[in-house]
C-alpha cells in the first residue's frame, strides 16, 4: 500500500507527539532532578545521604543532617565566609566533592548513633 | 491546448506534472524542513533560556539535556537496576524521548533522523550552504569537483566507517552502566552545542567542528559514520513496515535520486530501500522525476511487500 509522502509526514509528527503525550498523561515526564513527576521540590533525605545532590546548597545539606555549614566548611578546608545558599557542585575542589561530603556525613552519622 | 496539467492523472512512468502556485508548496519536503526549524528552535530556546534563567531562578527551567532521547539509552541501565536513579544530566523525560523515537522508527523508519534531529538539522544547513556557494562560486565548484575526483579513491572506505557508529553506540551505552557516567558526553558533538554556554573545552567541540567542516564536503557524515541514537534507530528501523519501493518498470535509472540521497544509499540500484542508514527523509522521492517510480510503500516487517 503506497502512503503520500505529506500523510508520512503527518503520522512521524502524530507519532513522535502521541507517544509523549501519552507518557505526560500518565505522569511520567520530568526534566529536572530537582523536581518530583509531580511538581514537588526534591528535598534530600536525613536516612541517606545518597539524596544529596550537587545542586543543593549547604544550607539545605546543614539542616537535614544537623552537620552546620561552619563544621562542614572547616572540614573540606572551605573558605569560611562561603555563603550558605552556596551550591555543594559550585564548591568543588581536590579536597571537596560531593562524594567526599556523602561519605563524611555517613561516617558522622554512624559516630553519632553509636553508644 | 489543454494546458491544465493537474487535471489528468498521471500514469506510471510518465514525467510528473510540474505544479504552480501554492500547490508548489505543498510537498513533503518544505514540511520537512519546517518540522526541523520548529525543533531547533525549541532546543536553542531551551539552551537560551537555562544559560539565562539558569539553575537558581525561582522556575525550574530544564536543561536541553533533558530532550536527549540517546541520554535515555545511556541511562536506562542505571534505571534499571538503580531503583530508578538515573546517571548525572539525565531525568525521566529522556527515557521517554528513547522510548519514543524508538517506537516512531518501528512504526515509521528512522523518521527522527530525517525529520527531527537538529544536528542532523545542521548538517543538511552546512550542506546546502555548500551547493548555494557552488553555484555562485565558480572556482569553488571546480575546486570542489577535484577534491571529490582526488577522493573517489577513498570511497571504498565509505562501507567501512558506516560500522563506526555501532562501536560509538556499544561504547557509550557500556561505559555509561559500567562506569555510572556518561563516557560518551565530553566527546558528543550535541552535547557541545547544548552546553556552548558554558564555554568549557571538550574533545566533543573538535568532533563538532570536524563534523560541520565535514558536512561541507560529505553529507550528514555525523549521521553516517558515527552516531549511535541513529545506529540504534536503524536497526529498529528495519523492522518497520515502512520501505521505499522502486518501480523499475517506471524507473529510467537516471540516478537523480541517488544524488539526492543525503545518507549516499544506491537509491536508483535497489528495488527496494530497507537500510539501516536511510532517515526516510524522502528526498529521492520528491526529486524523482517519473510518477510511480519511487513510492512510499507499507508492508510486512523485514520481507517489504
Amino acid at each position: 500500500m503506497r502512503i503520500n509522502p505529506i500523510v508520512y509526514g503527518v503520522l512521524v509528527l502524530v507519532a513522535f507527539f502521541g507517544i509523549i503525550l501519552g507518557f505526560q498523561s500518565a505522569g511520567i515526564w520530568s526534566t529536572s532532578g530537582k523536581v518530583t513527576t509531580s511538581g514537588e521540590a526534591v528535598q534530600p533525605s536525613a536516612a541517606d545521604v545518597n539524596t544529596i545532590k550537587g545542586w543543593m546548597t549547604l544550607q539545605q545539606v546543614s539542616e537535614t543532617f544537623s552537620a552546620p555549614v561552619a563544621e562542614i566548611l572547616s572540614q573540606f578546608s572551605l573558605p569560611a565566609d562561603t555563603p550558605p545558599s552556596t551550591a555543594i557542585k559550585d564548591l568543588e575542589t581536590d579536597l571537596f566533592s560531593l562524594t567526599n561530603l556523602r561519605i563524611w556525613l555517613q561516617e558522622r552519622m554512624q559516630a553519632t548513633t553509636q553508644p | 491546448m489543454n494546458t491544465n496539467t493537474n487535471s489528468v492523472p498521471p500514469t506510471s512512468g510518465s514525467i510528473k506534472p510540474r505544479l504552480h502556485g501554492w500547490r508548489a508548496w505543498l510537498r513533503h519536503g518544505i514540511l520537512r524542513r519546517i518540522t526541523q526549524l520548529a525543533f531547533a528552535w525549541y532546543i536553542t530556546f531551551l539552551i537560551v533560556q537555562h544559560a539565562v534563567v539558569g539553575e537558581n531562578g525561582a522556575t525550574v527551567t530544564a536543561s536541553a539535556e533533558a530532550f536527549c532521547p540517546f541520554g535515555g539509552l545511556e541511562t536506562l541501565y542505571r534505571y534499571i537496576t538503580g531503583d530508578g536513579t538515573f546517571v548525572a544530566h539525565t531525568h525521566l523525560s529522556n527515557l521517554v524521548l528513547l522510548i519514543t523515537v524508538l517506537g516512531v522508527a518501528l512504526l515509521l523508519r528512522s523518521a527522527f533522523c530525517g525529520w527531527i534531529c537538529p544536528l542532523g538539522f545542521l548538517q543538511d544547513l552546512v550542506a546546502n550552504l555548500r551547493k548555494v556557494l557552488t553555484r555562485r562560486i565558480p572556482g569553488l565548484r571546480r575546486g570542489l569537483t577535484r577534491i571529490n575526483q582526488s577522493g573517489h579513491r577513498l570511497a571504498f572506505l565509505d562501507r567501512y566507517l558506516r560500522y563506526v557508529k555501532y562501536v560509538v553506540l556499544v561504547w557509550a551505552v557500556a561505559g555509561s552502566a559500567y562506569y555510572g557516567y556518561m563516557v560518551f558526553r565530553d566527546y558528543d558533538p550535541w552535547a557541545t552545542l547544548l552546553n556552548v554556554a558554558e564555554f568549557s573545552f571538550t574533545p566533543g567541540v573538535i568532533v563538532l567542528g570536524v563534523t560541520l567542516l565535514a558536512s561541507f564536503f560529505v553529507e550528514r557524515p555525523w549521521c553516517r559514520y558515527a552516531c549511535p541514537l541513529g545506529a540504534v534507530s536503524g536497526l529498529f528501523g528495519k523492522l518497520s513496515p515502512v520501505y521505499l519501493k522502486r518501480e523499475e518498470s517506471a524507473c529510467t535509472s537516471c540516478a537523480i535520486c541517488t544524488k539526492a540521497c543525503p545518507m549516499g544509499l544506491d537509491v536508483h540500484t535497489s528495488t527496494t530501500v530497507r537500510s539501516a542508514d536511510c532517515i526516510t527523509c524522502l528526498e529521492c522521492v520528491e526529486v524523482c522525476p517519473r510518477s510511480g517510480a519511487l513510492e512510499v510503500k507499507i508492508g510486512l516487517p523485514l520481507i517489504g511487500k
